[in-house]
């Protein structure tokens, strides 16, 4: 971790507002990147990622300065997500994830497709799976900083990982996402 | 290679963030087998859509409404040595008193029912305690209970009762003073728990990085 990393959260614990701002500035790509792949809508990857920082805010004096942030802040931040799941079980389904994405190919159409496929499959997995694959592939966090995060053994996220890649392979397979693209 | 080892060379080449497209092995084999094949391609789309996704905007006060969150919600921080620490004295002085109380207030066999029954006490201490000139008569006694009047008190508190009220008054302090010692060394090791801090620091949000897992729990 970096020195001023470290300097930003010593002044976030001496009250300094400025450097709050800034750290949320900061980490909010990752935090709401996680919590929008996580629950699939805007509005509520908004709330849990406003919910995620302040605790994180609240409690930096129990942050580990041995360790990593990036980690015990998406922790946070999965805690919350897990917690708006199952409170969404007691509610009616929300809409799919329809937002618009955009492309940087010049097949803007075809990129919002495949886009929208893969948040689709990423919805149909498990929220371990998904939370482990996101932190993986998206994030690019270590097995070890993954297995701190989601508080399991390093095994465990591997096993989560290799099955999420099977099960959304298949998924994009079954439908025919892979076809239309690559025309196997 | 057979294809059970082809998913299980794939997710190590990606498990080392390496490409598919350049193992060779790997391409190998997918060239031969269009199952395989497929699966590649399956997970080429896959990491092409993550990469392709972009979250949407965040709106622009985003930062600045968590900070006025957490900054509203924003407690002084107390150890949870502290809160303990009061605890175990409010609960300590609640059980020392609590025999007290029960002399004091509790059911006494002089005194059962209304308050203004008298069981049956000898007759001289009757009249000893009963001052003559005293009136009192009330016409809801059967419903005052406890509630007596406070001048009401000594007039149903006889001196024999007093005096052995007294009596256990005097024998529970001799049997807490062996309790004294201890308790006074348990209150000294929580208050050498207690984190010191300085003067300068009072009142201030706690600056050090050090961990406080031990003390504050995160919510």
């Amino acid at each position: 971790m970096t020195d001023n990393l470290r300097q930003l959260i010593r002044s976030c614990l001496a009250g300094d507002q400025q450097a709050m701002l800034d750290l949320v500035n900061r980490f909010k790509g990752q935090v709401f990147g996680l919590c929008y792949r996580m629950l699939g809508h805007r509005e509520d990857a908004e709330d849990a990622a406003q919910e995620a920082f302040a605790r994180a805010l609240r409690n930096l004096h129990s942050w580990d300065s041995e360790r990593e942030f990036e980690p015990w802040l998406l922790a946070i931040a999965g805690n919350r997500c897990r917690t708006a799941l199952s409170r969404r079980m007691r509610r009616p389904p929300p809409r799919s994830l329809n937002e618009p994405v955009a492309s940087r190919t010049p097949d803007l159409q075809a990129a919002k497709q495949l886009t929208e496929e893969v948040n689709l499959a990423l919805s149909s997995l498990r929220d371990q799976y998904r939370e482990a694959f996101i932190l993986f592939h998206q994030h690019e966090l270590s097995y070890a900083e993954i297995a701190e995060a989601m508080q399991c053994p390093i095994g465990t996220v591997r096993t989560w990982i290799h099955r999420a890649r099977r099960e959304l392979i298949r998924h994009l397979q079954a439908r025919e996402v892979v076809e239309t693209r690559y025309a196997v | 290679m057979l294809c059970d080892e082809f998913e299980a060379r794939l997710n190590d080449v990606l498990d080392a963030r390496q490409s598919p497209e350049q193992d060779l092995e790997l391409q190998r084999h997918a060239h031969q087998c269009t199952a395989c094949q497929a699966q590649l391609h399956a997970l080429t789309c896959l990491l092409d859509g993550l990469e392709l996704s972009e979250d949407p905007p965040l709106p622009d006060d985003f930062a600045w409404r968590i900070v006025e969150q957490a900054c509203q919600n924003r407690r002084p921080f107390r150890p949870r040595a502290v809160q303990l620490a009061a605890l175990a004295i409010a609960a300590t002085l609640l059980l020392a008193t609590l025999p007290f109380g029960w002399v004091v207030f509790g059911p006494s066999p002089q005194i059962t029912g209304s308050a203004r029954q008298i069981d049956a006490p000898p007759s001289d201490a009757v009249a000893s305690a009963k001052p003559p000139e005293t009136s009192i008569e009330d016409p809801d006694d059967s419903q005052s209970g406890w509630l007596v009047p406070s001048s009401s008190i000594l007039e149903l508190y006889p001196a024999e009762a007093r005096q052995r009220h007294r009596e256990q008054v005097t024998q529970l302090a001799d049997d807490l003073r062996p309790i004294a010692t201890p308790f006074n060394a348990a209150m000294a090791a929580i208050r050498r728990t207690i984190p010191q801090r300085s003067s300068s620091s009072k009142g201030q949000p706690r600056a050090s990085l050090q961990p406080h897992r031990s003390t504050q729990n995160i919510s």
